[in-house]
Order: structure tokens, then C-alpha cells, then sequence
């Protein structure tokens, strides 16, 4: 029976092989989007879920509120001998510090800038024991200074061996100068961990050597990003009483111990581990992957089931339009012996044969599908066909999909009464209405994705091309390295300004729109005696700063050439909040520079945008102080210059660097990139909802295909008469797209204000944006027609050009 | 065998009702070979579909091997099909996608008969109807005698105790009409009870009985003399 089932089935899809292809394409194209999103789902959802204990595990981290405020992922380096003391609420500790530099072995090249090093203690491996060791152990391999771990993979990799053994005793050198001998070897990390450190490196080497110079053990003043401390609390012990007493500790002590104790309010809190991989606030590591970011992935996932469950509608759709061509077997069936169950089971048997050939066909869009948006996913993300989980993911897809899609059709169908069925008169009325209401959800979906694209598009499109107030184009910036000596930027910026290709230059602490940014409290003593007190953004730097970056000083002049705080220039609406509706009036006006230092407003710049366009303009003031400029941008002579004669220069600037700061990257950005990147996450809303919109459109179209098979195939007879009446080709092609117009229209009218709503609330995250106008919403349903039309228009034109004579032969 | 009696079947049109078959009493036994004729519209086909549970009637009592069956759910209703009943249309009806020898199996199939048993029934019938050479091909390679030689192989294989006719022979020429009425009178001999629609009274000879269909009425019923009258 079920062979019968199945050879029926493959000769019923081979004899009528437009309609399975269609079939099969549309369910294909949203399973194929449903898989891709799913696999980037599970990607990102299966980050450290093997880690043992890990719902006991918690990162701690601080904040604080006074001269700086803010959070910080990782710890004063103090926090490390205080949670040991607390053995009563934890079970063990890690205290590490994410770092990465330089690695030299004898005879072979350099290795700069090497990732994933952690300088940890032994109890590293209590808290987190999933290491496989395959020579050495925590505590004999990392008690000792200088000694290091290594991975397998970067063992084999920095002394060319091949049995990683042989790398134990051997030695290297880590940032130049730090000896460090080999002592262990863990087996390679796997790729969803997000401690994905492949050296760790004996934290008493700390205390032993040069690196306590740079991070300060048991220091309450210093709290770097890079200082982590992570707890494995004991059983039954919730976060909120390590807070209550650990973090209450730790308050008191930084207040007492710190440097800033009298002006900053400190925080420590407990960040759960499961929760490391996904927040955005927090990040990883210093130097780690970005974590995921869930609405995005909540946004994916309901698309992936919206594409999925559009494309069963249409699945549907096509079957029941087919169906009158199949109740005449169903007749025979019956009138032969067939029950209804059993014809169900057919009608189901044969969706699942459909259902397979179009998984397997996804499978294969699916990875195109990786290959495409390759920039948007991460690299470990793909189909693993001998994972048990992407296995029983397949199977549950395929057979819900093919009982989703199934079951309406298979309970219509074998539903036909056999007396009618086999005249072939199986009553189909109810089912246009029902074809009708899904192809106008259908086009409610596509509809609104096609307006919520158009408004991610123009954003994008205003954002980039909006006069900023200051000058982007040639522009070049680079970092000089952390902390570098005053002398060296000024020996480095003297010789690229002798270059004839750079207009300008100028040293500075951010470019004047920068993702990232500082604040200073600054005070002003007002006329009528009040304090005014605002939390500024700062953009220091030199003289030339505003004429590279061609601002505009609309009252006043610029700061005379100083070495430190001297003299400070305001945007407008600094002055504006100041109380100075006439910028000239702030002139000459005092501010208070926080510690109490006084400094004249000498000019007034125009308003210009210090960040991206999320944030509405704020107070700025500009000020000079060498030691924070960490910044050299240049305008490059560059009109009519081909790429290679930039490149040229950029090469010149890299020799002269080296020559200043060697074995230091030079890295440099061009300004308009760095601020078409403050959009990343815009622009891949934007590829998104460019791929939403293409697929529910093309599954929408596929579903108008089979609809106007099947009114066309339906209304032959009536086209014929109509024609011999004298009905023109127009007047029948007419006939036959009115009624697809009028859907699309129906579906408009639910479909804009969603789009209008959703496109807005998306926008309200921008200070300055577009407005929703109401071309918008005509071109969105004008587009949606036209596709709805070029779809139908085809199969109409060939009904209405048949000849008469043949469709009215039959009966 | 079965036995109707008052049987209706109307067609609701808004208000109004158009009666098909109005009032109708019938008894067949065993064993007869009926033929009903009439004019187009006659309510024939309706009569026929009600006799075989194609079609439910709208009023009256029907019992079929003593028991009434007008009433019956869609699943009593295909047991008995399964059992008692075949079918042969004036359309053949053959299932397109299946070979010739499928579409005789499929009957088989349904009826749950195992693989081996299925070989040897289809095989014997196919030798029957001399069609053996025919059994890979498709229905769409047949011409209209052989499709419906198929089409009677299908509803006899499972050797129903019934055998419901609407015009076998409506699509055929005489020849091979006659083919297939003498078939039909073989399978009465060997004891199937027969009933048929047809306009042909070249079929109806062959018949041992004849009713004359009019407007949902029975406007006359005859038993004939002999069944080899040709």
C-alpha cells in the first residue's frame, strides 16, 4: 500500500512537474530562510552550554557613578585576593587578565598582535575543568612564573612540530621581553566557547616580572576591562547574597583604598555566565567577538517563521487549487474501496515526498544562502549534516511542515463526495475564498516588509549623505600607540606635514563624530549667580583641528596654540544652553574645568554632529591638552588622484611610522568609512529586510501564479463565450487581473499601517531621521501591483488569446 | 438482495426542490442482470449512485443484504464497497498515474490482501481479459475498449456480489460494446449480480430484466424472456 502510495505520489508530481516545481520552489525558498536562520540561532545559543556548572558560574563586574561613570566589565585587580576570603559563598575563583601581544621564538619570525592569551592562576581550571590536558596539569604547569599553556593547534603552530609534547621546556618570548617556557598542553579549544584562550600564561609571572608595572596587582585604582574576575558559587547560594556581602565589601574598600574613593561611587555586581554571550552592554573580552545580539535574533527568528509559515500558506494554496483536478481519482478511490483515512494518509504520504525533495533542495539554497550574507554570520555557522541536533531539526522541519501543509488539503480533498467527484464536479467555491484570504495575507506580509525596506533605505541613504557640519572626504586618521610619549606624535606629525599631498593636519583626542567618546562635568557660574552644571562632550585638540575639519567658528575666534587647557572654543548649543541666544554674547565667559581651573570661551563653532545620527547634537567644547591626543587626521590632496597614488602616499606614512613607533602596527581609517560604520547594524537591518522582503515577495508571486492557473483554467468556458460575444483581449485580460488588483489593494489597507507603525518605531531610535511620506505609501502598493500584474499578466494573456473554438469543444 | 422503497432524492434551489427520483420501490435478487434505461435526465445515474452508496438519498428506506443502508457512515459505507460492490463507468475512470496492472491491484490494496495472493488475482485476470500484454501500459496508451476491458477487470477482480454499471459502453463502438456486455453476461452466469445504465437496447437485450426510467419514476418493469435472445 504505501509503495502504491509513493509511485503514485512521484508519477503525480512528474506528470504535472510546473506545479510541483512551483511548489517545491516556494516551500524551498522559506525553508531554505528558515534553515539558514536557524542554524545562525543555534550558532549563537549554543555558546558554552557544556560548561559544567555553569548556572553557579558568575562573572564579576563594577560600576561607577562620580568624575567617570559607567560600567566596566572587569574589576579592580584587588577584587582577586577578596573573593578568595569569601569561601563560605564561593566555591572557587579565577581572577585573570585578558591579554595579547607579540610572540617570538629563537630563530622565526615575529608573530605580532597574537589574540586569546589569558594570564591565569591554576584555580582558572576549578572553575572551569573542561579542559582536556593532554601534557601537564593546572597546578604543575601554571604555578610557577614564566611558565605557559598552549593549545595544541598553537603549540604546533609556533614551533613547527608535529607532536605537541615536543613544545614542553621549549621557550619564547611574549611583547619582546617577557621569557616564557612551555609547560603544558591543553587540547584544541572547541569554537563555541567564548573562553576561547589558547595560552594562558602563570599569573605569578605577574608579581615575578615587568607586567606588575602595567597591571598592578592588588590595586584598588586601577580597574581595566582586561582584569577579570570570575566565581563558581557554592550551591544554593543565589548572586544577589554574593552582592549583599562580597560587593558591599568591595564598595567599602574602594572607597577607603582608591584613588578616586572620595569622588566616584563604585558597584560590584554578578553578571551571570550564561548570560556573557549575549550582553551587549557588558561584552565579552577585551579583543572578543561581539556578543550576540538578541532582538536582532528575535527579529531573525520570527522572520524565519513568517517566511516558513507564508510559504505553507502557499503550499496550501497551490495544493487546493489542484485539488478539482484530483477529486475524480478520489471518486474512483472510493467507489473502488477507499476509505477517507486512507486517502488522507495518501494525500499526507505525498506532501511528505514534496516536503522532502523541497528540504532537500533548502539544503542546498540554505548554503548558498551562508555563502551570501558570509559578512553577516559568524564563521562557525553552517550545516553539520552527522550533528544529531541539525538531524532531528531536519526531520521535526520536515515533518511538521509537510502535516502543516498537508492536512487541509488531504482533509478537503478526501472529503469529496464520490457521486460528484466522479463527474468531476467536486464544489470548490468555499476554497477561492479561503485562496483569496491567503494570497492577501500574503501581500499584507509582503507589503508591509516592502515599506519597512523602503524606510530602512531612505534612513540609510539620509544618514549617509547628511551634512555632518564638518568635512569627511580625504580625510585619513590613525591612533598613535596607547600612551605614547608626547615627543614622538610631534616628531610624526612635523614630518607628515612636510608632505606636499597632505593639506592639513592635526593631532586630537576624537574625530568630531566618533562611536566612541568622553565626557567632562563643566560648570558655569551664571549672572543671575546659578550654577550651571552639564556633563560636556569633549572633542580636544589642536589649532588645526577645526580647519581640518572645516568647521565654521560663528563667533569669536580660534584658541591660541597651547600645550595644555588654555583657552576653549563651545558648539552652539553649548552656548544656546548657557543661556546665549547671541553666541558672541558667551565670549569671553568662564568656565569651570571641573578641578576648579577657569578657562575662557574665546569662540563658538557651529553645530555639528559628535556622534552618529542616533544622537541628538549636545553640548561639545574643544580645548586643548597634548597629552590626550591620541589622534593624527589629515586631508589628503587627492582630487583626480587614482587609488594607487593614495595608496602610494599611505605607504610613505607607513615608512616614516616605522621609523618612530617600530614593530607597531600602522593602521589607519578613512573618516567617511569610520562614519558610514556607525550604521553597521542599520545596514544589516537593511540586508535583512532586503532578504525578508525578496523572499515573502517571490513565495507571494508563486502563490498569484498558481491562483491565476487556477481561476484561468476555472473560467475557460466563460472566456470563450465572453471572447465569441466579442469581448476584446483586453477587456478579458482585464477580466481576469481585475480581481488580483483588488486583493493587493485589501491587503494595502491592513498591511501600510503596519508598516507605517513598525518603520516608525524603528526610526524613533534615530534623533534625526526621515519622515514617513505619503509618496511612500503609494509607490508601496503602486510596487506591489505592478509585481502582482507582471505575475498574472502572462497567464491571462495566454487564456484570453486562446482560441474560443477549443475551450468550448469540451462538456 | 436489496430492496428500496419510497426512495427521494431532491435538489434544494433556494426554496424550491427539484425532485431526481420521486417516490421509488424496487426489489433486485440475486442474481439478476438489470438493466435501467430511460431518457436523459431520468434520474438513471442518481438511481444508480444511490444503489451503489455513491450517493445518499434524500428520503425512503434502502436495505442492501437485509439491512438498511441509507443511512450509513462514510466508513460502513466503504466496507461495504469493499466488500459487495464494484464499479464500471462510462468514463472508464482509471486512475492515470497507475500501470494497468495497478489499477486492477489497487481494489486488492484496499482490501488489505496480501502481496503474493495480489499477484496471482491480477495475473489470473489479466489472462481472463486476454489484456496480459497490456498490464505496463498506462491507461492514456489504451484505446477506449481496452481502458474499459481494465475498468471491468478492476471491479470484478474482487469479485463482488454487485456489479454497478453506468453506460459501460457509452464511450465505445458496437463491437466492442458488445465485448463487453458479453463479459457482463458471463460474470451474471458465473452468478454477479448486475445492474446497468445504459440508452442501448442492443444492451438492455442482454439483460434478464428491464426498467424504464421517467422523470424519477419507474414508468415500467419487466422481466425478458430469454438473456440470449442475440
Amino acid at each position: 500500500m504505501l509503495q502504491n502510495y509513493f509511485k503514485i505520489a512521484a508519477r503525480n508530481l512528474w506528470r504535472n512537474k510546473l506545479h510541483a516545481f512551483i511548489n517545491v520552489l516556494g516551500l524551498s525558498i522559506g525553508l531554505g530562510a528558515c534553515l539558514v536562520i536557524y542554524l545562525l540561532a543555534e550558532y549563537e545559543l549554543s555558546f558554552d552550554t557544556f560548561r559544567t556548572d555553569k548556572e553557579r558560574i558568575y562573572r564579576i563586574y563594577s560600576s561607577f557613578d562620580g568624575v567617570f561613570s559607567g560600567f566596566n566589565r572587569g574589576v579592580p585587580t584587588a577584587m582577586a585576593s577578596l573573593v578568595e576570603e569569601e569561601q563560605q559563598l564561593i566555591e572557587s575563583s579565577a581572577a585573570f587578565q585578558v591579554v595579547s601581544g607579540s610572540i617570538k621564538v629563537d630563530d622565526r619570525d615575529l608573530l605580532r598582535q597574537q589574540e586569546g592569551i589569558a594570564i591565569a592562576s591554576p584555580t582558572y581550571f576549578d572553575v572551569f575543568p573542561d579542559y582536556e590536558w593532554l601534557v601537564g596539569n593546572p597546578v604543575t604547569s601554571l604555578s610557577e612564573p614564566y611558565k605557559a599553556v598552549l593549545t595544541e593547534e598553537r603549540a604546533k603552530q609556533y614551533f613547527d612540530i608535529t607532536d605537541p609534547g615536543e613544545a614542553i621546556g621549549q621557550q619564547f618570548h611574549f611583547r619582546d621581553s617577557l621569557p616564557l617556557t612551555v609547560a603544558g598542553i591543553i587540547a584544541n579549544i572547541p569554537k563555541r566557547t567564548d573562553l576561547d584562550f589558547e595560552m594562558f600564561i602563570s599569573h605569578s609571572t605577574i608579581e615575578a616580572s615587568w607586567l606588575k608595572n602595567n597591571y598592578e596587582p592588588n590595586n584598588w585604582s586601577n580597574t581595566n576591562s582586561s582584569h577579570q574576575v570570575f566565581v563558581k558559587l557554592q550551591s544554593g547560594i543565589e548572586p544577589e547574597q554574593v552582592e549583599a556581602t562580597l560587593g558591599q565589601d568591595a564598595k567599602a574598600l574602594y572607597k577607603k583604598d582608591s584613588y578616586f574613593g572620595d569622588d566616584v561611587d563604585a558597584g560590584f555586581h554578578l553578571q551571570s555566565f550564561t548570560d556573557l554571550h549575549y550582553n551587549a552592554d557588558l561584552s565579552i573580552f577585551d579583543h572578543s567577538r561581539e556578543p550576540a545580539h538578541m532582538p536582532t535574533l528575535y527579529a531573525l527568528l520570527s522572520i524565519a517563521g513568517i517566511l516558513l509559515f507564508i510559504a505553507i500558506i502557499n503550499f496550501i494554496n497551490l495544493e487546493t487549487a489542484q485539488a478539482s483536478r484530483r477529486s475524480l481519482e478520489v471518486g474512483i478511490r472510493k467507489a473502488i474501496g477507499g476509505t477517507r483515512k486512507e486517502l488522507i494518509i495518501q494525500f499526507l504520504l505525498e506532501t511528505l515526498v514534496l516536503t522532502v525533495v523541497a528540504v532537500a533542495v533548502s539544503l542546498a539554497l540554505a548554503k548558498v544562502g551562508l555563502r551570501y550574507f558570509a559578512d553577516y554570520i559568524p564563521e562557525g555557522v553552517g550545516l553539520d549534516i552527522t550533528s544529531p541536533l541539525h538531524l532531528s531539526f531536519l526531520l521535526g522541519l520536515t515533518l511538521t511542515v509537510a502535516l502543516l501543509a498537508g492536512a487541509y488539503p488531504a482533509f478537503i480533498m478526501s472529503g469529496y463526495k464520490p457521486a460528484f467527484a466522479l463527474k468531476g464536479k467536486a464544489k470548490n467555491s468555499g476554497h477561492v475564498n479561503l485562496r483569496r484570504g491567503l494570497i492577501i495575507f500574503q501581500f499584507i506580509i509582503a507589503q508591509a516588509l516592502i515599506f519597512g525596506n523602503l524606510a530602512i533605505g531612505q534612513q540609510l541613504n539620509y544618514m549617509l549623505n547628511k551634512d555632518m557640519g564638518f568635512e569627511k572626504d580625504a580625510i585619513v586618521y590613525f591612533y598613535v600607540p596607547w600612551q605614547s610619549a608626547n615627543e614622538k606624535k610631534i616628531i610624526l606629525a612635523n614630518e607628515l606635514r612636510a608632505y606636499p599631498e597632505i593639506k592639513a593636519l592635526s593631532l586630537h583626542e576624537q574625530t568630531p563624530a566618533s562611536s566612541s567618546y568622553s565626557t567632562t562635568v563643566m560648570k558655569y557660574q551664571s549672572k543671575s549667580g546659578e550654577e550651571i552644571k552639564y556633563s560636556t562632550y569633549r572633542k580636544f585638540g589642536d589649532t588645526s583641528f577645526i580647519h581640518l575639519y572645516g568647521m565654521d567658528i560663528i563667533a569669536g575666534r580660534n584658541m591660541v596654540p597651547s600645550d595644555t587647557l588654555y583657552e576653549i572654543l563651545v558648539n552652539e548649543a553649548y552656548a544656546e544652553y548657557l543661556g546665549f541666544d547671541n553666541p558672541a554674547d558667551a565670549l569671553g565667559e568662564q568656565l569651570d574645568y571641573g578641578d576648579g581651573k577657569m578657562v575662557p570661551i574665546v569662540g563658538v563653532v557651529d553645530n555639528f554632529h559628535f556622534s552618529s545620527l542616533h544622537d541628538k547634537i549636545e553640548p561639545v567644547v574643544i580645548g586643548s591638552d597634548i597629552d590626550d591626543y591620541g589622534i593624527i587626521g589629515l586631508k589628503l590632496q587627492i582630487t583626480g588622484q587614482e587609488g594607487a597614488h593614495i595608496q602610494a602616499i599611505l605607504e610613505r606614512m607607513e615608512q616614516s611610522w616605522n621609523k618612530i613607533y617600530p614593530g607597531e602596527p600602522f593602521e589607519y581609517n578613512f573618516l567617511d568609512e569610520t562614519i558610514a560604520n556607525f550604521y553597521r547594524s542599520e545596514r544589516r537591518a537593511s540586508v535583512l529586510s532586503t532578504f525578508a522582503m525578496s523572499i515573502a515577495i517571490l513565495i507571494s508571486c508563486l502563490g498569484l501564479l498558481g491562483l491565476i492557473s487556477y481561476t484561468t483554467a476555472q473560467r475557460t468556458k466563460e472566456i470563450g463565450i465572453r471572447k465569441v460575444l466579442g469581448a476584446s483581449v483586453q477587456q478579458l485580460v482585464a477580466l481576469l487581473t481585475k480581481d488580483f488588483v483588488i486583493l493587493v489593494l485589501v491587503a494595502a489597507v491592513v498591511a501600510l499601517p503596519i508598516g507605517w507603525y513598525m518603520s516608525k518605531q524603528w526610526l524613533q531610535d534615530f534623533a534625526y531621521h526621515i519622515h514617513l511620506d505619503w509618496w511612500m505609501f503609494v509607490l508601496v502598493t503602486g510596487a506591489a501591483i505592478l509585481i502582482a500584474l507582471l505575475t498574472v499578466s502572462f497567464r491571462a494573456l495566454r487564456a484570453a488569446l486562446a482560441n474560443p473554438a477549443d475551450s468550448l469543444k469540451y462538456e | 438482495m436489496l430492496q428500496l422503497t419510497d426512495i427521494e432524492r431532491y435538489y434544494r434551489n433556494g426554496l424550491r426542490k427539484t425532485w431526481v427520483l420521486n417516490r421509488v420501490n424496487l426489489n433486485i435478487k440475486e442474481g439478476e442482470f438489470v438493466t435501467i434505461m430511460g431518457p436523459s435526465g431520468a434520474g438513471k445515474s442518481t438511481l444508480l449512485n444511490i444503489l451503489g452508496l455513491l450517493e445518499a438519498p434524500s428520503g425512503g428506506n434502502y436495505e442492501f443484504l437485509g439491512e438498511r443502508v441509507d443511512k450509513l457512515s462514510e466508513k460502513k459505507r466503504s466496507e461495504l464497497h469493499k466488500a459487495y460492490m464494484g464499479f464500471v463507468f462510462q468514463a472508464y475512470h482509471l486512475i492515470d498515474d497507475l500501470t494497468v496492472y495497478e489499477n486492477i491491484e489497487t481494489p486488492l490494496l484496499y482490501r488489505g490482501i496480501g502481496k503474493k495472493e495480489r499477484k496471482s488475482m491480477v495475473a489470473e485476470i489479466l489472462d481472463r481479459f486476454n489484456i496480459v500484454a497490456k498490464q505496463d501500459l498506462f491507461p492514456d496508451q489504451l484505446s477506449g475498449g481496452q481502458q474499459q476491458l481494465v475498468g471491468v477487470a478492476r471491479a470484478v477482480i474482487s469479485k463482488p456480489r454487485l456489479l454497478l454499471a453506468d453506460e459501460p459502453t457509452g464511450n465505445l463502438h458496437t463491437k466492442q460494446g458488445d465485448q463487453i456486455m458479453e463479459l457482463f453476461r458471463e460474470l451474471n452466469k458465473d452468478g454477479v449480480t448486475i445492474i446497468q445504465v445504459t440508452h442501448s437496447e442492443r444492451n438492455a437485450a442482454y439483460g434478464t430484466r428491464k426498467i424504464e426510467l421517467l422523470d424519477g419514476n419507474i414508468q415500467e418493469d419487466q422481466y425478458l424472456e430469454s438473456a440470449s435472445a442475440l
